[in-house]
């Protein structure tokens, strides 16, 4: 946040908050412009933590709207993507609260997070079992989406913004209303349930992991070039 | 913003040092802490590898796909607000409208016989006037069928204004020509279908451009989906005939040269296989959707193109600046550090072959999804003989077991463990025959001989004119020390030495270049198999070359494969067609060498 500067100072270095000031100031056309230009990185966040893209879409013009219905409110005191991405977290997570209240789910309901792991024979397994062969049965995008449905809500939250938005910690701590501390654990929580649900997978780009690849540099000792 | 919440019970404490190792990894610790977890990193393997594993399961999110709005999104929002819909649709008639008034301006675009369409907001065309400002999706054909309008639309009636899109549409051609064309009957309905489709491409060759992995063949639309037929309009539209009639007639608009460049291009894509057909359509379609997205400045530079391949160029560097663009925040950082243009081309190759080797394996996986499904293992795994054949041959050439003499670089040999151990405790064939069939693409082998003196591993080994040299002119210390001990890289590499092209001809041979050295394996197989598929011309390029190594084995194992045989102990058992069918890479994508 920056202290000390007025309105339109912050204004003039951000063409996002001088759009949202259009906005508040009934500009016809801001509003239409302001949607077009969020609207991909909102519907691929919204997409990353409720799964389907019916849902992030419906979510993503509830951000919008209440953008605009609360648009003479509006006084610039940080980037302006903080602020928006403030409201599509507290929408993002009333959603995914309610339906976890709802009685009828698909999927088994987790205590940790509001979709709930799947079955944990679908769930990524360890190094031991190979993914080649796992891999008969679904994508890779799919063991990876069943990896972020494996963490609760507010973890997922804070690793999309993290990934996705490559927000720091002190913004995601904004939007989220935390302090910087609390999202440090909640990522360093996150990322170790991420670790463990793709260990099967991470080294399936060829690359050797580090403790294999020490053991084959020990046995071909001077075999370091390709010899073509 | 709420901040009443700034802690909360989100399970068990974090290991602390798991903690400072994600800060780390995300730049979040301060220079202090940062040389703390860098000093343990520095000491402590394990934790060398938990980090690696937290770097690339995080790096693995990259792999979820990434959806964009539907098009009619922005229509939709707005039209949720009754304040901005009607604010917009009284400016529609100003001349520089933006694109929310546009949007508005679309709504009502389809009173007259030729709708001028925002292409930001297609589905609008299908909507009334009087559309309900509730939240309204699409349904998919519907959706995809406006957005394809809109294209149409756009590409027909809106940029027809202007001189660069006429340029596309309306190529520049001799006037006498046009008037002396005749007017032709209309084609095929199925071609006014698929106008929306056409009317941005220019030929057959154009679409097979936009097919391949650099631009659109990688899309998933293209590249998953088998299933996914050619676009046609929604059913309940057609019947009523009114958007066939737009298409209709903006066909019959054109000139007669770009109807025939139309017409022609319909047909070159139906005479394909219907497999292929269908991942151009794809591409296709994935390019119309791209181009209407794009932004004006963009979308210009593309259809304003004078030609086909300026066209190609223009979406190549628009999608190579959108790759750049979606690049992961650390991976820009890295490029942006770089100031020297040529570092950061290399850094950028060196990212889209790393890529290109992942999806070519995601490729794989697809190619071999079914029998997977059905727990079966590709040919020749698919009998004890085939299995027990390529692990014999892999063992033989690539000397996995020998410390000294094994040709795989470290991270293969792993790779090849791994995958070897996963096939024989798992039945999971299908990855070990990619990796023996890709080791042996790059690590070739030749005909060995029986005869130990040809075999050469050291420096010790070499003919003594090659020894002399190599003392004389200090080319040992060009000698790869990587090489030692394993053929046939050392003796290739000493043929490669600056020198050897000046010792006289017939000096002593660096490894078995004759019929009669080769083992017997090889020899029967040269005189019962190869040779009686050779043309005459080969047979005398093969006569000529007798006595030269490695040119002589080299043409020996060439015209085996060109003759879809396998050299024993030397190629990889069985046809080598069926290797590159069964482990090449899918159409569009990296030819096997």
């Amino acid at each position: 946040m920056a202290i000390g500067h007025t309105s339109s100072q912050m204004a003039l270095r951000d063409p996002d908050i001088r759009l949202m000031l259009r906005v508040r100031d009934d500009d016809a056309s801001a509003f239409g412009e302001l949607v077009e230009r969020f609207q991909h990185r909102l519907v691929a966040v919204m997409h990353h933590l409720v799964g389907s893209v019916d849902e992030a879409e419906d979510l993503a013009q509830e951000v919008f709207l209440r953008v605009y219905r609360t648009r003479k409110k509006y006084t610039p005191k940080a980037k302006f993507s903080t602020w928006l991405f403030t409201i599509a977290n507290n929408l993002a997570l009333n959603s995914l609260r309610d339906r976890r209240r709802r009685p009828v789910l698909p999927l088994e309901v987790h205590d940790s997070g509001p979709l709930g792991m799947r079955p944990t024979e679908n769930l990524a397994p360890t190094r031991d079992v190979p993914p080649a062969h796992n891999l008969q049965q679904q994508e890779l995008a799919d063991v990876i989406r069943t990896a972020l449905d494996g963490l609760n809500e507010r973890q997922r939250v804070a690793i999309v913004l993290n990934k996705f938005e490559d927000m720091n910690y002190a913004d995601i701590a904004d939007v989220m209303g935390l302090s910087t501390k609390a999202v440090k654990s909640l990522l360093s929580r996150a990322r170790s349930k991420l670790r463990e649900a793709l260990q099967g997978y991470i080294y399936m780009d060829g690359e050797a992991p580090p403790g294999e690849e020490a053991g084959a540099e020990e046995e071909a000792s001077g075999n370091t070039e390709d010899p073509n | 913003m709420s901040s009443e919440n700034t802690e909360f019970d989100d399970g068990p404490a974090p290991d602390p040092f798991e903690a400072e190792l994600v800060a780390y990894l995300d730049g979040e610790l301060d220079a202090v802490a940062g040389r703390k977890v860098e000093a343990r990193l520095a000491n402590d393997p394990e934790a060398r590898a938990r980090a690696a594993e937290l770097k690339k399961s995080f790096d693995l999110l990259d792999y979820l796909p990434k959806p964009e709005p539907s098009p009619s999104f922005t229509t939709r929002t707005l039209d949720l607000i009754p304040a901005i819909k009607s604010a917009v649709t009284k400016s529609a008639s100003a001349p520089h409208q933006t694109s929310a008034n546009a949007a508005a301006r679309s709504a009502g675009g389809n009173s007259g016989p030729m709708p001028v369409v925002s292409t930001s907001m297609p589905v609008a065309i299908f909507e009334g006037e009087g559309s309900s400002p509730v939240r309204l999706r699409a349904r998919p054909l519907l959706r995809v069928a406006g957005v394809f309008m809109a294209v149409a639309a756009f590409a027909l009636v809106g940029y027809c204004a202007t001189a660069v899109a006429r340029t596309y549409l309306f190529p520049t051609r001799d006037k006498d020509d046009e008037a002396r064309a005749e007017p032709k009957a209309d084609p095929d309905p199925r071609v006014i279908e698929h106008l929306p489709l056409y009317a941005v491409a220019d030929d057959i060759a154009f679409v097979q451009e936009l097919a391949k992995p650099e631009l659109f063949g990688d899309e998933p639309a293209v590249v998953y989906d088998a299933a996914l037929k050619i676009p046609h309009s929604d059913t309940a539209d057609r019947s009523s005939g009114k958007h066939f009639d737009v298409l209709l007639k903006s066909f019959r608009a054109m000139p007669s040269a770009r109807q025939a460049e139309i017409v022609k291009l319909d047909h070159d894509l139906h005479v394909k296989e219907p497999k292929e057909r269908d991942r151009l359509f794809r591409s296709l379609e994935v390019y119309a959707v791209w181009l209407e997205r794009l932004g004006e400045r963009d979308r210009r530079a593309v259809l304003g193109a004078a030609t086909p391949i300026t066209r190609q160029r223009a979406v190549l560097e628009i999608r190579e600046q959108q790759w750049t663009d979606a690049l992961p925040a650390p991976h820009r950082k890295m490029l942006d550090a770089l100031a020297i243009p040529t570092e950061r081309a290399a850094l950028k190759q060196q990212w889209k072959e790393e890529e290109a080797i992942r999806r070519d394996r995601r490729a794989f996986i697809r190619l071999h999804a079914e029998a997977f499904a059905a727990n079966k293992s590709p040919w020749p795994f698919d009998t004890e003989a085939g299995r027990k054949d390529v692990v014999e041959f892999a063992r033989a050439t690539f000397k996995p077991d020998e410390q000294k003499r094994c040709r795989l670089a470290p991270d293969e040999l792993a790779e090849y463990r791994r995958t070897l151990l996963v096939a024989e405790r798992d039945g999971a064939w299908a990855w070990y025959g990619l990796t023996v069939y890709e080791f042996s693409k790059l690590h070739r082998y030749l005909p060995e001989s029986d005869n130990a003196k040809l075999m050469m591993t050291e420096l010790n080994d070499l003919p003594e004119v090659y020894t002399r040299a190599l003392f004389k002119k200090g080319g040992l210390l060009r000698v790869k020390p990587s090489v030692i001990g394993k053929w046939p890289e050392f003796p290739l590499d000493v043929h490669e030495l600056p020198f050897v092209k000046s010792l006289p001809p017939n000096s002593a041979q660096l490894g078995p270049a004759r019929l009669n050295e080769f083992k017997p394996a090889v020899r029967d197989f040269v005189t019962k198999e190869l040779l009686p598929k050779l043309t005459p011309d080969e047979k005398a390029t093969l006569k000529s070359l007798d006595g030269k190594w490695p040119e002589y084995p080299r043409k020996l194992v060439e015209y085996a494969r060109d003759h879809d045989l396998s050299v024993p102990g030397v190629t990889l058992p069985g046809s080598p067609k069926k290797w590159d069918a069964t482990y090449g890479i899918r159409p569009g994508g990296r030819p096997p060498n």
